[in-house]
């Protein structure tokens, strides 16, 4: 089976910058991949690429098998983006978002996985509110539910963990990982929060200057667990890399 | 180095305060600069005024990206040379003849002539002030402590920098339509001045309360019942989504306003039944233009959300436009068929009213094609290049001048979007 996601020799930015320099990058089903960087190193730009939201200049993206530039309409139907709180549509209440986003990825109905997700959240009193009436919070829930409708095979989230309160962002990483662990999809995660990164993750990567300087796997991350942390080990690699 | 003594900082505070130089304030024990900004007066040379810096280093860093792409720039300019070519000889031919009579009938409605320009200038500084104050409210500086009187001297400065141009423009070409018509035009140059100055005045003082509304409390009801218990998978969202942007835009006091006010500058004895049939028309106007302003709103916020996702291009188009462009396509048959009762030849007002859905249609795919599927800015051009011209050959010369205006300000609007 094909991994959910595959990014060889990514290149690309935004107008004539080059923000990513040759990214490669693979998520595995079952596997969850936190992205780490500094501010600026490309982390959602890369996502951006990676959802097909920017066009690369160079380098090829896979999802689940299907190339994002040649067929784009079956990787995006194996893919679920949590967009950012501030793009989800104002006018617009929560049941009409899932409605559309549902109808966009050809549903016949909504996971009743995802609704049951909605009531633990605690989401369903605000299903029928405008989008612009939530909090930061609440629209951060919404857009990790769109994301997760239709069984995606690679689920990307960019900072969805922040603004959440600690109940509901546990429950959200417990779900995931639920989700990973069945090996029903894979999860790619930038962030910044380094216990998320280095408790709930299987694979960090750290994002330095649009290239990925380092990996640690399962079995690195436990160690560092018992040792100085991933704060430390992050903290050495860039500034070896600066240096 | 020696750290002067309390005394004489409130010494030095004072003559500062008294020489208009940055204040000093006394804190705890610390010492702060009232504005590390103002203190820099040099680098903030010639304004002092924080607001008025910062939307000047953007337009001028707008103008340098535009300009970085000579192809673009060149293209554009070529485009207006082109129009304003096109427009000023269609426009020196139509005063030499028509228009010339039309001219003549200015002083005879001076009364009218200033209540339309008192109504433009209202609507404009209304709007403007509203929208500035809007952005004001989120900007990075909202939080930043600039005096009140700083923030309505840069809101007075940009709506000035941004409409006198264009009031100064309509009065030279009322001169210039003077002299060709072979017609005294002082005393309706006049009254447009004193409308214009007259307008700007009462949407100065009417247009500054947007800031207080909460904008939650403007968003439209949603409708609920018929969804209660339902998870319907229906894209029909989608297609109300352009007339919930334009409930939750509109301003019926403005507006309102705008009807009462067009109503008092009605020349004396027109018949009740053309007032009201002139007035339907100005609602239509206003109704078929506030919702093409809020499809075009609409269309690149959806596009942002569901580019992520294998929403066919297609679908998504008629999903999103076509509610919206059946309400343009009833408004369109609406003025028609009010100019028509008002006495304009029918194939007139049908040539107007395809030529707004014409114009309706491109502002709409050129928007589709900019935001969701990252069309090119060449695109765009031809588009609009070719229906220009298509309008400029068939109707009246005015056209030229309206739709580049009409082009740059939906630009604006989708590039705000």
């Amino acid at each position: 089976m094909s991994a959910p996601l595959h990014v060889a020799g990514l290149r690309g930015g935004h107008a004539e910058r080059d923000v990513l320099r040759g990214v490669d990058l693979v998520v595995g089903r079952g596997e969850w991949v936190a992205l780490l960087g500094a501010n600026g190193s490309g982390k959602s730009t890369l996502l951006d690429a990676c959802v097909g939201r920017l066009r690369p200049r160079a380098g090829t993206i896979h999802v689940a098998g299907h190339a994002l530039a040649g067929d784009g309409v079956a990787a995006k139907r194996s893919l679920g983006y949590a967009i950012a709180a501030e793009r989800l549509p104002p006018l617009l209440s929560a049941r009409e978002c899932l409605a559309v986003q549902a109808a966009a990825k050809q549903l016949a109905a909504i996971d009743a996985e995802v609704l049951q997700l909605a009531e633990a959240l605690g989401l369903t009193p605000w299903l029928d509110e405008a989008v612009a009436t939530m909090s930061y919070g609440t629209r951060q829930k919404l857009g990790v539910l769109l994301a997760l409708l239709g069984e995606p095979a690679l689920v990307v989230l960019d900072e969805t963990f922040n603004g959440l309160d600690p109940a509901s962002g546990l429950l959200l990483k417990r779900h995931l990982r639920e989700r990973v662990d069945a090996g029903r999809a894979g999860v790619l995660l930038a962030t910044h929060a380094l216990d998320i990164a280095e408790h709930w993750a299987d694979r960090v990567a750290l994002l330095h200057e649009g290239c990925v300087l380092h990996c640690w796997e399962r079995g690195e991350l436990a160690a560092l667990r018992k040792g100085g942390g991933l704060e430390v080990a992050l903290a050495q690699r860039l500034a070896a890399a600066r240096a | 180095m020696r750290w002067r003594s309390d005394s004489e900082e409130r010494e030095t505070e004072m003559r500062n305060e008294s020489s208009g130089r940055p204040r000093r304030v006394e804190a705890n024990g610390v010492r702060h600069v009232h504005s590390f900004l103002a203190s820099h007066a040099f680098f903030l040379a010639p304004s002092a005024n924080p607001i008025l810096l910062a939307w000047r280093f953007e337009r001028r860093r707008r103008v340098r990206q535009f300009f970085a792409r000579r192809a673009r720039a060149g293209t554009l300019l070529a485009l207006i040379g082109v129009f304003a070519g096109i427009a000023a000889v269609a426009l020196g031919q139509r005063l030499r003849g028509d228009a010339a009579a039309l001219v003549a009938l200015l002083p005879a409605h001076l009364l009218s002539l200033a209540v339309a320009a008192t109504l433009v200038a209202t609507s404009a500084i209304v709007h403007g002030r509203r929208h500035a104050e809007r952005q004001w409210a989120t900007a990075w500086l909202a939080s930043a402590p600039i005096a009140a009187r700083d923030m309505r001297a840069a809101l007075r400065r940009r709506l000035a920098a941004r409409w006198l141009p264009a009031a100064v423009v309509v009065l030279v070409l009322l001169a210039a339509a003077g002299t060709v018509g072979a017609v005294t035009v002082a005393a309706p140059i006049g009254a447009v001045a004193l409308g214009f100055a007259g307008g700007a005045v009462i949407g100065w003082y009417a247009g500054g309360r947007a800031a207080h509304a909460p904008s939650v409390a403007t968003l439209p009801r949603l409708r609920q019942a018929r969804h209660e218990h339902a998870f319907e998978v229906t894209l029909t969202a989608l297609g109300r989504w352009p007339f919930a942007q334009l409930r939750a835009a509109l301003a019926p006091r403005v507006h309102a306003q705008i009807v009462g006010a067009a109503l008092v500058g009605m020349p004396m004895g027109i018949p009740a039944h053309v007032v009201v049939l002139a007035l339907l028309l100005i609602a239509t106007a206003l109704g078929a233009t506030a919702l093409l302003n809020a499809q075009l709103a609409v269309i690149p916020r959806a596009a942002d959300w569901l580019r992520a996702t294998p929403l066919a291009s297609g679908r998504f188009t008629l999903a999103l436009c076509r509610r919206a462009l059946a309400g343009q396509l009833v408004a369109g048959a609406c003025g028609a068929l009010l100019l028509a009762a008002l006495g304009v030849a029918p194939v007139r007002a049908l040539a107007l009213a395809a030529a707004w859905l014409a114009w309706v249609l491109t502002a709409t795919a050129c928007a589709l094609a900019r935001r969701h599927r990252t069309g090119p800015l060449r695109v765009e051009l031809v588009a609009y290049a070719a229906l220009l011209l298509a309008l400029t050959a068939t109707l009246p010369a005015a056209l030229a001048f309206l739709l580049p205006a009409l082009w740059w300000r939906d630009g604006r609007r989708m590039r705000a979007a």
